[in-house]
């Protein structure tokens, strides 16, 4: 459950953020989350359910989290793949050529709150 | 209603220590290595050896993060080797600046080599920078050859995989091909030594390994 942990980075950077703007009430939260990235979205929101407990800051705040699935490239021939098709090795040439163009991120895109 | 747009990589702040832990280590030339697998793979045992094998040619120090007990701590503690526990509270993953604070309890400029063995967890510590030189994947064959598929994200974040426990290998019936075949198939640039902490078969190579790089960071 590194979640929990993620789940509080997460707030203490929205809380600097919304020190520094004057934001006493945050509203939703944008996040994104690679299906790469080894991290659960069910157990984040779960965390950041339990976090904002008693927060003023976040007590009207949701959680929005947009997922990313895994998408490759073979740069040798390029094949191209999804989520339960990304393979790390071309299933087409056979080239160790593969890169991993999304699934990785891990990102706060932002917030709004007043 | 202000909008805010941040942008920000939730592992930032664990990067930027991870960053200040690595330029220390390079600081004091001390090659290091953190260690992941899953619980039972044989971390601690391929330590015991290692420290047995290379000290006092090299001194070694160890980070010990696995879990709630100092035993693995006492057990390489006794080889000459200087150890810091870490004490996780049962979290599941070692973070880099809990890593400072081990680095600050070590003395840095007596180390030739820092091994920090990784909380026993397939998928926690993976994001988690700590600033070590290399990340070496340890797999044990009794583990199963489905453990790289099912944790892609952990094996691509390794540039070593020992596969140990090869000793068992006629036990369960198995061939080592079918291990680097799936290891292949997650992270085709992973270099693989197969090796048994028990027999001590293939552990040269491992200590071979150590050395090269050791030198090419010289
Ligand atoms: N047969 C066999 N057993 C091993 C080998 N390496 C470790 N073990 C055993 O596996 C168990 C777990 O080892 P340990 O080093 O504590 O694993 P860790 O949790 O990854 O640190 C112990 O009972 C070891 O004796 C090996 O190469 N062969
Ligand atoms: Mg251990
Ligand atoms: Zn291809």
């Amino acid at each position: 459950m590194h979640e929990f942990s993620l789940m509080g980075e997460v707030l203490e950077v929205v809380r600097d953020s919304a020190r520094e703007q004057g934001i006493r009430r945050v509203h939703r939260i944008q996040m994104t989350v690679g299906a790469l990235g080894c991290v659960f979205p069910p157990a984040l929101e779960q965390a950041f359910g339990i976090l904002r407990d008693g927060d003023a800051l976040f007590a009207d705040a949701t959680l929005e989290i947009e997922e990313r699935p895994v998408r490759v490239h073979c740069n040798a021939c390029g094949w191209s793949a999804e989520g339960a098709d990304a393979r790390f090795l071309c299933v087409e040439c056979g080239a160790n050529a593969v890169e991993v163009m999304s699934g990785e991120e891990l990102t706060i895109d932002g917030y709004e709150g007043e | 209603m202000i909008k805010v747009r941040l942008m920000q990589k939730v592992m930032e702040s664990n990067d930027a220590v991870a960053a200040e832990n690595a330029r220390k280590l390079r600081d004091a030339a001390v090659f290091s290595v953190d260690m992941m697998s899953a619980p039972g793979s044989g971390k601690t045992t391929i330590l015991e050896r290692t420290l047995d094998a290379l000290i006092p040619a090299l001194t070694i120090g160890v980070i010990q993060g696995d879990v709630d007990t100092t035993r693995d701590a006492e057990r390489v503690q006794a080889r000459g080797a200087q150890t810091v526990q870490i004490n996780t509270g049962g979290a599941c993953h070692l973070d880099a600046p809990a890593v400072a604070g081990a680095l600050e309890d070590l003395d840095l400029d007596a180390l030739d080599l820092l091994v920090i063995e990784n909380v026993g967890n397939l998928i926690c510590p993976t994001g988690f920078a700590l600033g070590a030189h290399e990340r070496v994947m340890v797999l044990s064959v009794t583990e199963g050859a489905d453990k790289p598929e099912k944790y892609p994200a952990m094996f691509r974040s390794c540039s070593l995989a020992l596969v140990n426990k090869t000793d068992l290998l006629p036990v369960l019936g198995l061939d080592l091909e079918a291990f680097a075949e799936e290891i292949a198939r997650v992270n085709p640039d992973m270099q693989i030594l197969p090796v048994s902490a028990l027999t001590g078969e293939g552990m040269e190579d491992w200590y071979q390994w150590l050395r090269d790089r050791m030198a090419e960071g010289q």
